[in-house]
């Protein structure tokens, strides 16, 4: 049995807000698999870990586990079903830019045909875990999609498991933590063996009674040597942001500009370790588990669905028609974005598609009454940052801390003048880094044309040293010779 | 002691040189668009304030009375003043470039701010000593800071508003400006100096 | 009379050598206070774009920071665009001037792009480029560096058969830009962008 203890979160989140969870609409049915569909798109570019490269090309037979795109991060994504590959095209994304990009189609055929990596043995050490990692497409399966590799270091000491999942109408971690619970412990415990991690912190909101308990059970059984702190948090959004989380359960305040893996912390979602766990064993990302949730939708459900799955699809698997709805917000009500072409297809951190109908109210002037900064998790004065984002003030608004802003739109949700603060401030922080990127090209121009100078300088100055020592030279030479001359007459 | 801190209480808020006494307005006005320009003003002045109250009151004291040429009051004020600001302005050229080429023709104007010959001659007017004439050009000086910076913090803010077309730019200021010294008002006569 | 002529006299007598005190003063102040150089100009020129092309009439950015720093205009820089004007006359705590040239032209993002087929190899753009953005040397293939290159367009002159041409500066395959909310926000009478004045 590991060893473990559950402590209460003394800590409470300054800020933040407590919407209406709606948990249980997606929690009554069981979790199910659903039926291969058609078609599986997969972005080439937009599916996590940056830009990629295609591997294959079309009518080019895959399996599954094949891989067909390969990032620049080294990130590598493979086919979820095996089939052919029908066309690369640009099509529809579950993304946020409503663009159209490169996607590699693939039509399954139904056959079993896989197409794994080796399993790995114990001991193995941080490098090999890293690139068996890389091998298998790890990435941040809350959302967020950072490759995973990246945050692992020799200087990592402690793990959060972040089972917060505090945005309401999620509960993908949740059902994945009940039905998985073994993957997640073995994925963490391997990961901590390897980059020598002691102390496994689990932060978990007291809303999941069920998955706590599957967590004793599995620790119960465990034969990890690990040391797990189950956390229980109270249920207030945004505890399940990184930085606050590691306020939460450690207590370590991450400074601005730096990230938790500078401090030592790294956090994963629980869907990340048990993928780990499965990448261990030579199976790569293939599936995930979404949540199908919202009132429009007839039998909200969660489903294990293939990576490329197209939303229709899923929509489908929820005995909606897909005609019915106007469109679907892929991600929470919170931080979720609407997407309105459902022939896009799921990528590795599509967790949840959300369908409800919500009236957009008309904004109106700001009446100063201070709720966005009462609700900010982060202490900021979103009433400030608005005020000079939309007076075109960009370094006002970076004067009052919009880089550390984490867009979790708890101030939209209790603006009374429904401003849309949460877009003005992800436009402003892009508008932010692309000023910063721009500065440094130029600083870097300045810097070559400075060198450049230097070295034409210095050229010259060595031409200039050659020509007085050939000058010096020939004139020597001529007095020796006018001297002997003299000499001789 | 109690009477010194007295003085410097006038000078600053019940008697303010800018928002009751209605002295030094053309700093106020045209620095305050901005807390960082605001604030080197202030910082200026209140050098320039403290340095020439004291001055004023040495020639004063050590030069014009002895020599009974007390009708060339204005003129030594002001002579002293303006190599005060002289040496103020090489200074903050020194300090901060950016500050000065941002001041700008201000700098200078502090030679001819009402408020700095205003504070040399009422020191002579009330027969204040040494110690009061300091602490009165420190009062006056910390007043007049505090209302510039106040001001232009409004004024920043008064930026990213939404005003209606008719009372952009200065009318909004001088109505503000005009609140301010409302403020102020609250004051009143409570130190009679 | 005479009591006149001595206070006035004492009186003039006393104002100049509070005069001269004060001259002495400020001679000695100027010499400690001196000034080497123009650090405004260092704060001037990290606003400018650092294309080094010459366009607004000097030989490079900090020569134009240094005229800034003397009184010129500021509005003379097309790769700057209308927002380092603005930016420089936000630093100076000066009006902002509309920018003095083809506005369409200077808002675009470009660099040299050299057609590879008709390359002879003759270095005369590299040593043109005034931030080493060209690869290349004699008798072998140029090509240019685009992260490096600033668009200012120095090379296509000296380019003796024209091959090189200027196109937009390519995006990362993976680049997107969120919504502007001014799109999406209505005010109270359902109409699109409030006015902010």
């Amino acid at each position: 049995m590991a060893e473990y203890q559950i402590r209460r979160c003394d800590r409470h989140l300054t800020g933040g807000i407590h919407p209406e969870t709606h948990k249980q609409l997606s929690t009554a049915e069981p979790c199910v698999f659903v039926e291969t569909p058609t078609r599986l798109l997969f972005p080439i570019h937009f599916s996590g870990g940056g830009p990629g490269e295609a591997l294959v090309r079309v009518g080019d037979p895959v399996a599954k586990g094949t891989p067909i795109i390969r990032c620049q991060s080294g990130i590598v994504h493979v086919a979820s079903r095996a089939g052919t590959v029908l066309e690369v095209t640009d099509h529809a994304m579950a993304h946020p830019s409503s663009e159209r990009s490169a996607c590699i189609v693939i039509e399954p055929d139904g056959l079993d045909r896989q197409d794994y990596l080796s399993p790995m043995n114990w001991p193995f050490d941080a490098e090999t875990l890293r690139e068996r990692a890389i091998e298998a497409g790890i990435l941040g399966l809350g959302g967020a999609g950072f490759p995973s590799f990246k945050k692992w270091s020799n200087r990592t000491q402690t793990l959060i498991i972040n089972a917060a999942e505090c945005e309401p109408y999620l509960t993908a971690d949740d059902t994945l933590i009940r039905i998985d619970t073994h993957s997640m412990i073995r994925g963490a415990c391997l990961l901590s063996r390897t980059l020598d991690i002691q102390t496994i912190v689990i932060g978990i909101e007291d809303n999941k009674p069920e998955a706590l308990e599957a967590i004793e059970c599995a620790l119960k059984e465990s034969r990890s040597d690990c040391f797990f702190d189950i956390v229980l948090l109270d249920t207030k959004y945004p505890s399940g942001s990184a930085r606050q989380l590691v306020w939460l359960t450690l207590g370590i305040e991450v400074p601005t500009g730096s990230r938790s893996v500078e401090a030592g912390v790294i956090v994963h979602n629980p869907g990340t370790l048990a993928a780990l766990s499965r990448a261990i064993d030579g199976k790569p990302i293939t599936d995930r588990i979404v949540t199908l949730t919202g009132e429009s939708f007839t039998r909200p459900k969660n489903v294990i669905a293939p990576i490329g799955t197209p939303i229709s699809h899923l929509i489908a698997a929820t005995d909606t028609n897909p005609q019915s709805l106007h469109s679907v917000i892929i991600g929470g009500p919170m931080m979720g974005y609407r997407v309105t072409d459902f022939s896009a297809g799921i990528t590795k951190t599509t967790n949840c598609l959300l369908a409800r109908e919500v009236e957009v109210q008309p904004e109106s002037p700001c009446i100063r009454c201070g709720a966005c900064a009462t609700a900010c998790p982060v202490r900021l004065q979103p009433q400030q940052m608005v005020a000079a984002l939309k007076g075109d003030a960009l370094n006002r608004a970076i004067h009052e801390g919009l880089g550390d802003c984490i867009e979790c739109a708890a101030c939209n949700a209790v603006c009374p003048s429904n401003i849309p603060l949460a877009e003005w401030f992800r436009r402003g922080r892009f508008e932010m880094k692309e000023r910063a990127r721009e500065h440094q090209q130029a600083s870097d121009a300045r810097d070559r044309f400075e060198a450049r100078n230097t070295r034409l300088e210095r050229l010259a100055q060595e031409q200039e040293a050659k020509r007085a020592a050939r000058k010096a030279k020939s004139a020597d030479a001529l007095n020796k010779a006018r001297k002997a001359r003299e000499e001789i007459s | 002691m109690t009477d010194l801190l007295l003085i410097i209480v006038s000078a600053a808020l019940v008697n303010n040189f800018v928002l009751v006494q209605f002295l030094g307005l053309c700093p106020f006005m045209g620095v305050s668009s901005r807390i960082d320009s605001a604030l080197g003003m202030s910082l200026a002045t209140t050098f320039v304030l403290t340095l020439s109250s004291v001055v004023a009151y040495l020639l004063q004291t050590l030069l014009l009375i002895p020599l009974d040429a007390m009708w060339l009051r204005t003129l030594a004020f002001i002579v002293a003043i303006a190599v005060a600001v002289q040496f103020t302005e090489l200074a903050i050229k020194k300090t901060s470039p950016l500050l000065h080429s941002v001041l700008g023709i201000y700098l200078p104007l502090i030679t001819t701010n009402c408020a700095v010959l205003g504070v040399a001659l009422l020191n002579t007017n009330r027969a204040h000593t040494l110690a009061e004439s300091a602490f009165y050009g420190v009062g006056a000086a910390l007043g007049f800071s505090l209302v510039l910076i106040v001001f232009a913090g409004i004024r920043e803010r008064l930026q990213l508003s939404d005003i209606p077309q008719p009372f952009q730019g200065a009318s909004i200021a001088l109505i503000t400006a005009g609140f301010m010294a409302l403020a102020l008002m609250g004051f009143t006569g409570m130190i009679r100096l | 009379m005479i009591d006149v002529l001595v206070t006035v006299g004492s009186g003039v007598i006393g104002l100049t050598v509070i005069g001269f005190a004060g001259g002495a003063l400020l001679q000695y102040a100027s010499k400690a206070f001196k000034v080497e150089g123009n650090p405004l100009v260092e704060s001037i020129d990290e606003l400018l774009p650092q294309t080094q092309c010459g366009q607004c009439g000097h030989p490079g950015c900090k020569p134009y920071a240094e005229a800034i720093a003397h009184g010129e205009s500021i509005n003379r820089c097309p790769p700057g665009g209308q927002t380092t004007v603005d930016r420089i006359a936000s630093l100076l705590g000066v009006e902002s001037l509309p920018l003095d040239a083809d506005t369409a032209a200077a808002d675009q993002d470009l660099v040299a792009l050299i057609i590879e087929e008709e390359c002879i190899g003759c270095t005369k753009c590299i040593q043109a480029c005034p931030v080493d953005a060209i690869v290349g040397a004699a008798k072998l293939m140029h090509t240019v560096i685009v992260d490096d290159c600033t668009g200012c367009d120095l090379c296509i002159d000296p380019c003796p058969v024209d091959c090189i041409d200027m196109v937009e500066r390519p995006k990362a395959p993976d680049y997107w830009t969120p919504i502007h909310p001014k799109v999406i926000s209505t005010d109270r009478f359902g109409q699109i962008e409030m006015q902010h004045g």
